[in-house]
Parts: structure tokens; C-alpha cells; sequence
């Protein structure tokens, strides 16, 4: 069986056997309305990555292209993985990856002096109040001025609320360095916003 | 109660979100299988340039290498390792409190001791020379560096103070300062700026104000403050004289971002910003209307383009008048006939409610 071929068997066993979050891939899927396992784990997992994104800062509301890339790496990896139930993690993983890369090219070419177009957080929900949108632009403005990977770390446990061990998994770190970089993170949040 | 902080990442997780229909996962899935062939391409391409240049690197460094020493052969040529001195040591800090925060000094000849430390300050005096300080955060605990009749009071921050005669100057490297003299507001310092002050003894005649000269950014901004592009160090600033309490400042500034850098992420909220300050604190509603109105035409298919319309009706009527601000509530009416705020915009614009 060729690489390209178990990766595509591997995805639709996760798609199939996981939790009930899922039936309705899996029913799409049995039912022939989503044309392969790949589109099946799409509609899983899709917002997901996409919303992850954006929280970390990394994509603008056109996140289609960062989505993409997510998929790319995981459908070439996807033989790797021995255990399906651990698809969602390493999902958020590789999108934790490809954020950081994408904030440090941002960062250089801030550096560089070159004009990088602002990534808002864009607000969804329009019955947020001025107010409201302010503090989240502020935020913004600290969170682009962290070092990456403190941005990174302080979005997964205050944002996303996951774990430490949680968040120094997907960060690829040891439990001390991530909470080094969420408390660093969180106190200069604080001092800028008191 | 909640920190900014907390309702800030709350409002982030709960309202940030990228929004998916059917047809943007037929479009994105189709797209996987080309993305992947054109990855496949520009690797291998990469890895031939590479290559390539690998070579004619080599190739260019034995040519060079050939024509400096004719006897010796490309291959033997091995440079010794450069062996880099160790750093010195930093020397220790002259003073150590029991929070973790410490002072060093930072000229000669300086003069600085510990005044007292308790639960909720520590007290330290600089009278002569420069001493540069790491406090640590404490929202409980007060950290501050008097010198002359100047006192610096910090919250968690790396700052310098250096006293030379009747000038004090104050850097902050980190987190903010507020600096207080005598017969003079006291002036907050963030990340990146420096202040000189002058302090001088009192001989029977009132203090004169002092004039501080604030740099921004100094020499001791923190690299990545020193990278923000211009809109973005202009917003902070604007942000940190709110803070203090100068709201005239702050509308300074915003207005320059606006004016400067119009067509940048930051302008329309600049502008909204602006409208607000002038309009809940400096008591100029009809410049908080121009301001609202800009911030709808930098922005005019945005949430916020909303959010200012709805303002300016709040504007028109607090500048009594009534015929704009009706006109305004109108035109909000008939561009969000379900907006948030159509009740209150017919309110302020005296409008008849629908029911």
C-alpha cells in the first residue's frame, strides 16, 4: 500500500472511530455525501484549526490558506501516527507550528521595516460594544509585541484554557519552559492593560 | 473581579472565531491535492539551487585558496577554532529584597541605600550616581526610589535613576514609572522612554515646575518596542498618556495616526478612540462627531463603522444639535434596522419609538 494511500485509510479510521463529535462526518461519509476521508476530516476538525489560528493571531479572517497548509502537513504525516484517538492533538500541534512560523516571518519583516498589514482579531460577533472591541484591539497590540512562542503559550492555556501539560505538549516544551513563557506573557499583559 | 486581562482573553475565546460554510470546504479540501504538487516542486527546486550554489561556493573558495598559498592543497586548509572570551560575571546587585526585587549601581561613586522594606512597600534612596533597578511584580506591595524631593514609584518594571546635582534622569527599560515632584503632576513613564527632571532645593521661593523632556524611545527601549512599526508606537503612547490622565495628549496622538497613517489597521480605531476622549472626557462634542465620522469612512463595511454612526447621533444631540443628530439616527436607522443600538439612537435623537 503506497504512503499517500495508508495516510488516506489512517484519516478515515480517525474520522470513523472517533468520538460521537464526529457521527456526523462519519454519517456523511457512510452515506456518500462527503466525497473522501480527507473532506470528512475537514468538516471536523476545519474551524477548529481555522479559529485556532486566528486566536494565536496568525491568520486574518481569510484563513483558508492556513487551514489548507494544516491539512497538507497532516495528510503527509497522517502514516505516522499510531494511535487515531491522538489525530485532534496532533492536528493542533502542526497548526501550532505553522502559526509560530508564520508570526516569526511576520516579526521579521516588522524588523526589516517592510509594511506587514495588521492581522485584527477580526470580532465576529457584532453586539460586541466599543468598549469591548478597544480592549480586544489593545490585547492585540501587546500580544503582536511578545516574543512568539510567549504568545503562543499564553493563547493555548488563557484563551483556549488547555492544560499546561496541555499547552507545553503542543508547544513542543518541557511543563517549566511553558509556564516560564505564560507567566512572562501574563505579566506583561498586565502591566500594559492596568 | 475580573482583570482586563481576563475579560480581555474571555472576549477573545468567545467572539474570535473564522465562520465555515459548505462551499469554503469543497473550495479548501480541492485545493489540498495542488498545494501538495506545487510543495513537492518548489522543494526540489530548492534543493537543486542549493546545491548548485553549494558548488560554486566550494569551487570559488578553493580558487581563492589556491591563489593566497600555491603550496597548499584546498583540503588542508582547517582554521582553528576561534575561542571567544567569557562574558565577566555581572556583579552582584548592592541591594536584595526579600521579593526577589534588587538594585545595582550603575556609576561610580554612587550613593544608594535601602530605606525600609515592608509587606506593602520598600523604600530606597539614590542621592548620589545612577543605580538601575528589577522590581518585581507586586500589586500589593509599593517600590519606590526617592532622590532629592523626586520620588519614582514603580509596579513591576526595570528602570534606571541616575541623579547628577539638581537633574534626575529616570529610563525605564520595562513596564512603566510614575515620577513625582513637588508642585507638579506627576508624569508616568513606560517601556522604552526616559525623562529628565529637574529637582531643586527649595531656598524660600516657590519650586518651579519641573520640565521633563521625555524621549520615546530612548536608548533603553526593549528591541522588539523599537521594531513597532510607527502607528502602533503612537497608539501605545496614546494608550499610556489615557492612563495617566491626559486625555488632550492621548487625542494628540491618535489624531497624528489618523492624519499620518491612514491607511493602517490602526486608523479607525484611532479615530473612534479620538471621538470617545473628546466626547466623555474633554467635553467637545462636536469634534467627537468629526472624529466618529472619520472613523466610519476609514472603515465603512466594519462592525465599528456601526459602533461610530451610533456614536456621532450620541455627539450631535450632546452638542444640542438636533437637526444632525436626528439626520444621523436616520441613517443608522435605515442602515441597521435591527442594530443594537436603534433604541437608543431614537432616544437621544427624539425620535418616536415603533411601538
Amino acid at each position: 500500500m503506497s504512503r499517500n494511500v495508508r495516510s488516506l485509510v489512517l484519516i478515515a479510521r480517525i474520522v470513523l472511530l472517533s468520538s460521537s463529535r464526529v457521527q456526523p462526518a462519519a454519517r456523511a461519509v457512510a452515506a456518500g455525501a462527503a466525497t473522501s476521508p480527507v473532506e470528512a476530516a475537514f468538516r471536523t476538525y476545519a474551524p477548529l484549526v481555522a479559529s485556532l489560528g486566528m486566536r494565536m493571531g496568525a491568520v486574518d479572517a481569510d484563513c483558508d490558506d492556513f487551514v489548507q497548509d494544516v491539512f497538507v502537513r497532516a495528510v503527509r504525516g497522517a502514516g505516522r501516527l499510531r494511535e487515531p484517538a491522538a489525530f485532534k492533538g496532533w492536528l493542533i500541534t502542526i497548526a501550532v507550528n505553522l502559526a509560530r512560523t508564520r508570526l516569526r516571518v511576520r516579526k521579521l519583516r516588522q524588523r526589516l521595516g517592510l509594511a506587514v498589514p495588521g492581522v485584527a482579531l477580526e470580532v465576529a460577533d457584532p453586539s460586541l460594544s466599543p468598549d469591548e472591541r478597544v480592549l480586544v484591539a489593545q490585547m492585540n497590540r501587546v500580544l503582536d509585541r511578545l516574543p512568539v512562542n510567549q504568545r503562543i503559550a499564553w493563547t493555548l492555556r488563557h484563551v483556549e484554557g488547555m492544560a499546561l501539560d496541555e499547552v507545553a505538549f503542543h508547544c513542543e516544551c518541557s511543563l517549566a519552559t511553558a509556564k516560564r513563557w505564560i507567566a512572562a506573557a501574563q505579566a506583561t499583559l498586565e502591566e500594559a492593560l492596568s | 473581579m475580573k482583570s482586563r486581562v481576563q475579560q480581555g482573553a474571555e472576549l477573545i475565546r468567545g467572539r474570535v472565531a473564522c465562520a465555515w460554510d459548505e462551499a469554503q470546504v469543497a473550495t479548501v479540501v480541492a485545493g489540498v491535492g495542488p498545494r501538495r504538487r506545487r510543495r513537492r516542486i518548489a522543494r526540489a527546486t530548492a534543493c537543486g539551487v542549493a546545491l548548485a550554489a553549494l558548488a560554486l561556493a566550494h569551487g570559488a573558495r578553493d580558487r581563492v585558496i589556491a591563489r593566497r598559498s600555491p603550496a597548499s592543497t584546498p583540503a588542508a586548509v582547517a582554521r582553528a577554532p576561534r575561542i571567544e572570551p567569557l562574558p565577566a560575571p555581572a556583579p552582584p546587585p548592592a541591594l536584595r529584597f526579600r521579593d526577589g526585587s534588587r538594585g545595582w549601581a550603575i556609576a561610580a561613586g554612587t550613593v544608594m541605600r535601602a530605606l525600609g522594606e515592608t509587606a506593602e512597600r520598600i523604600d530606597v534612596r539614590v542621592d548620589r550616581g545612577g543605580a538601575r533597578f528589577e522590581v518585581t511584580p507586586s500589586t500589593t506591595r509599593t517600590f519606590a526610589v526617592s532622590s532629592g524631593r523626586a520620588r519614582v514609584v514603580v509596579v513591576g518594571t526595570v528602570f534606571t535613576v541616575e541623579r547628577d546635582g539638581a537633574e534626575l534622569r529616570v529610563g525605564v527599560e520595562r513596564g512603566k514609572v510614575r515620577v513625582e515632584l513637588p508642585a507638579s503632576e506627576p508624569r508616568l513613564l513606560t517601556a522604552g522612554q526616559s525623562a529628565t527632571f529637574h529637582d531643586e532645593p527649595t531656598d524660600g521661593a516657590p519650586p518651579r515646575a519641573p520640565a521633563p523632556r521625555v524621549r520615546h524611545p530612548g536608548p533603553l527601549a526593549a528591541a522588539p518596542a523599537a521594531a513597532l512599526p510607527a502607528a502602533n508606537r503612537l497608539m501605545a503612547e496614546a494608550d499610556a498618556a489615557r492612563a495617566a490622565g491626559h486625555p488632550d495628549e492621548a487625542v494628540r496622538l491618535l489624531d497624528r495616526v489618523v492624519r499620518e497613517h491612514a491607511r493602517e489597521f490602526d486608523a479607525p480605531l484611532a479615530a473612534f478612540t479620538s471621538g470617545r476622549l473628546y466626547l466623555e472626557q474633554l467635553d467637545r462634542p462636536r469634534v467627537a462627531a468629526e472624529r466618529f465620522a472619520q472613523a466610519r469612512a476609514l472603515a465603512p463595511s466594519t462592525s465599528l463603522a456601526e459602533d461610530a454612526l451610533a456614536r456621532e447621533v450620541e455627539a450631535w444631540a450632546a452638542a444640542h444639535d438636533v437637526g444632525r443628530a436626528q439626520e444621523r439616527a436616520q441613517e443608522y436607522l435605515r442602515r441597521h434596522p435591527d442594530g443594537v443600538r436603534a433604541a437608543k439612537v431614537r432616544r437621544l435623537a427624539g425620535l418616536p419609538d415603533l411601538q
